[in-house]
């Protein structure tokens, strides 16, 4: 029984081993499993299927390297997705971080070079980079995007329409299908100013730990659909590809470490409390 | 990485191991690398910020709005007030400054002000449709209507009993959480310690959700170490 | 007195826009009329009022607002209106009018405040420097690492040059790797923090650690595999979601709607300047 009460005070870096090498295992051995798909992303999946021809998503890329485990993934499987049906599409990044847009741009240059090679910058998508202001910037990006972008990220004029096709039929929230904010904790600031006012739909693409309180939004109708984490990325690449074998995305290849991760922790409580309660009946 | 060159993969991966030195002990490199990552984001963001928000929103057209100006007062004149704002956003500089710390106030005042303002809206706006949808009914049919003066769809007994615990769970959690009086009537005493159960279902589910994005930032990392750079799998 | 008294007047009167923006209509009440179009002329506008048409004359004041089947109703000049419209019509009270500006003065202002973070951390680290505090040479790295950054930003958005391979070098395989290898040591912090902490020393700790593993399980594949012969109610993933989007989101949005309360009331503090604590009761 003594032994039984040391299980409570194991060092930490055994612990620490344990998630490297039960995380480092499918790496290796290169293991693919089915996903159990959500409503809250099949609802997104969804509604991005029924996009109308002339309109466009805004895409509030506000993610830094901090969160790129979850968001690099949901941002991927979207505009994959996005790519796909030529459904064109702005990113932009309001408030939050300034990097968020040129991870998104590396997302699709990836995407645009393996397997979409004949979308072009411009036509396709617009990158408007960073902005600041918040709920000021939604607003103002709301009645007229102009008084918040002069330019792209590429210093491309946004009335230059020999580079920016695109920006020529992008007036004001009129214009825009769905806006997709994806970072560590979306603003609900969206879904105050843009869908409130406007009734414009709003998904998230978020961390976990910022899901269980998205979820109310769900139920309202305030979201249309959302992304929680690695899952929500895995769980998009399946309804974009069927078949397990064709599914790449950051999201698939890390949910199987995922799950053996979440097993470590799952053992370390049970042997914690294993080894409280035996040290606890040793005392008396 | 699709693009990288050698050199730029190990020195990924040195400064990627260099920080995860930390979890043996805390040591020197690890703050060198602290300090040059703490650098590298400070000085990096400062020049998007002025390049992506203030160099557009504010230098431009305020240089257009002067030479407007000395061009004989030509339309977009009224763009050189933004000196104005440039002079105004100075203020906030004065907190480093003890003797006329009071300045920056002002404008630290304007920005609590402007948000303290917009409050109502952005709580309302956000809360009103959950609080909508929020009354359910308790015997509700499959589509979720109520019995009385809904679809013609069956009562739905699984629609009903997730309704009742949905109601019940806000009621108990708001009660719960009302401290403005003693919890000292039975029937508020054992309302608040359901609504405490029921939290803790809650909590677990944020509990769970933590552990699944702690995880997932050291799975990119991994990733990057196993594939990228060992170029395993 | 009168420092804070101008502080005051500043704060009351910055909130004062936007909570009279939110109460007020875009529009005179008493003199706005509701109908549907009937014609457009540039005389003004005829509507059909209760079963009667009337002529609203076209002047420099007159706004009109068209009804949407989602959000808020849109403001719309007189030329895009067509017949069978709904439509309310009167003069503006002009705060609508004015939201563009006022949005973007607060936006330059807030963002005038950018160059503050780098002064603070400067001054910690030149004072290191000065006194030769331990481990200095990590404050004169930090310098030259922000010199580095700043001339790495330069190359944000350039197509070509050296200045674009400082930034791809910085941003690809300093800053994104290292950000990212900071946020992923809460992951071992966490998993200690887990083993240590969770006891179930009471029913209600039982609850949550039996909720904690549902949700972790169904969420991965592993969940899915475990419990995929069982009826559907009993299966993993379906138990977490219900977790989820029921016992969860109740419990938030009993939650929120205190925090909402709690939001208000604080808001109402901060605008009327009644808060009080170290930083507001500060000699000026």
């Amino acid at each position: 029984m003594v032994w039984l009460a040391r299980l409570q005070s194991i060092d930490r870096r055994w612990i620490y081993a344990a998630i490297w090498v039960a995380c480092a295992l499918p790496f290796v051995v290169n293991i693919k499993l089915p996903v159990y798909v959500s409503p809250e992303t099949r609802r997104l999946y969804e509604f991005i299927e029924k996009c109308p021809p002339g309109k466009v998503i805004l895409v509030d890329s506000a993610w830094d390297a901090g969160s790129q485990g979850e968001n690099w993934g949901q941002v991927e499987v979207v505009f994959e997705h996005l790519l796909r049906k030529r459904i064109p599409f702005i990113i932009t990044s309001v408030e939050i971080t300034p990097l968020g847009p040129q991870f998104a741009d590396q997302v699709i240059e990836r995407l645009v070079r393996e397997k979409f090679p004949d979308r072009k910058y411009g036509v396709d998508w617009v990158n408007l980079g960073y902005t600041k202001g918040g709920w000021q910037a939604m607003q103002q990006i709301a009645k007229d995007i102009r008084q918040q972008y002069k330019k792209d990220s590429r210093g491309y004029s946004l009335d230059d329409a020999e580079r920016l096709p695109l920006m020529q039929r992008v007036r004001n929230i009129e214009d825009i299908y769905l806006i997709y904010s994806v970072t560590y904790s979306p603003l609900e600031d969206w879904i105050a100013f843009i869908h409130g006012v406007y009734g414009t739909p709003i998904a998230f693409g978020c961390a976990g730990i910022q899901s269980t309180t998205y979820y109310r939004y769900l139920l309202s109708g305030q979201l249309v659909g959302m992304l929680v984490g690695v899952r929500g990325a895995a769980e998009y690449d399946a309804l974009l590809h069927p078949d397990l074998r064709d599914r790449n995305s950051l999201g698939t290849k890390l949910i199987v470490p995922q799950a053996f991760g979440h097993l470590v922790i799952i053992v370390a409580v049970i042997l914690g409390n294993i080894g409280y309660f035996a040290a606890r009946r040793r005392r008396g | 990485m699709e693009g990288a060159t050698t050199w730029q993969i190990w020195l990924a991966a040195i400064v990627t191991l260099g920080i995860y030195s930390y979890l043996i002990s805390d040591n020197k490199l690890y703050r060198l690398l602290l300090n040059v990552m703490i650098g590298l984001g400070v000085g990096y963001n400062f020049i998007i910020m002025w390049k992506q928000v203030l160099q557009p929103l504010w230098w431009e057209p305020m240089t257009r709005g002067f030479a407007a100006v000395f061009n004989g007062f030509a339309p977009g004149s009224a763009q050189a007030l933004w000196v104005l704002v440039g002079l105004l956003g100075t203020l906030w500089y004065f907190q480093f400054s003890r003797k006329y710390l009071w300045l920056s106030r002002i404008v630290i005042g304007m920005t609590l002000g402007a948000g303290a303002g917009v409050v109502f809206k952005q709580q309302l706006l956000m809360n009103m449709p959950q609080i909508a949808d929020s009354f359910r009914p308790l015997i509700a049919r499959a589509d979720g209507t109520p019995l009385v003066g809904g679809s013609a769809a069956p009562v739905s007994l699984w629609m009903s009993l997730n309704n009742i615990i949905f109601v019940g769970t806000i009621v108990c959690v708001m009660v719960y959480f009302f401290f403005s009086f003693e919890h000292k009537w039975a029937p508020v005493r054992h309302t608040a310690r359901l609504g405490r159960w029921l939290l803790m279902v809650s909590f677990g589910a944020f509990f769970g959700n933590t552990v699944m994005t702690r995880m997932a930032v050291f799975l990119e990392r991994l990733q990057f170490l196993l594939r990228d750079w060992l170029r395993f799998g | 007195m009168t420092k804070r008294r101008v502080i005051a007047l500043v704060t009351f009167l910055a909130g004062l826009y936007y909570f009279l923006e939110f109460v007020v209509p875009p529009t005179i009440p008493w003199r706005t009329v509701r109908g549907e179009v009937v014609s457009v002329s540039p005389q003004g506008i005829t509507l059909l009022v209760n079963g009667q048409q009337q002529q609203i004359p076209a002047e420099p004041t007159l706004k009109v607002y068209r009804d949407r089947p989602t959000g808020a109703p849109e403001s719309v000049e007189p030329e895009q209106l067509r017949p069978g419209d709904q439509v309310s019509a009167g003069p503006t009270t002009y705060l609508s009018d004015w939201l563009t500006s006022v949005n973007n003065f607060f936006i330059v202002l807030g963002s005038m405040a950018w160059g503050m973070g780098l002064i603070s951390l400067a001054m910690v680290h030149s004072s290191n420097i000065r006194r030769r505090r331990p481990e200095w040479y990590g404050s004169v790295l930090f310098f030259l690492a922000v010199g580095a950054g700043m001339v790495a930003g330069l190359g944000y958005g350039e197509k070509s040059g050296w200045l674009k391979e400082v930034n791809d070098v910085v941003f690809n395989y300093l800053l994104r790797p290292m950000s990212s290898t900071v946020f992923s040591l809460l992951t071992f912090h966490m998993a200690t923090a887990s083993y240590r902490a969770f006891r179930v020393k009471s029913g209600e700790a039982m609850l949550m650690m039996v909720s904690a593993f549902i949700v972790m399980l169904g969420q991965i594949p592993i969940g899915m595999w475990l419990t995929h012969g069982l009826p559907s109610y009993l299966q993993l993933p379906v138990m977490a979601q219900w977790i989820l989007y029921i016992a969860n989101s109740a419990a938030v949005r009993g939650m929120w709607f205190g925090m909402m309360v709690g939001a208000i009331a604080v808001g109402l503090r901060f605008w009327l300047s009644l808060e009080r604590g170290a930083f507001f009761d500060r000699e000026l």
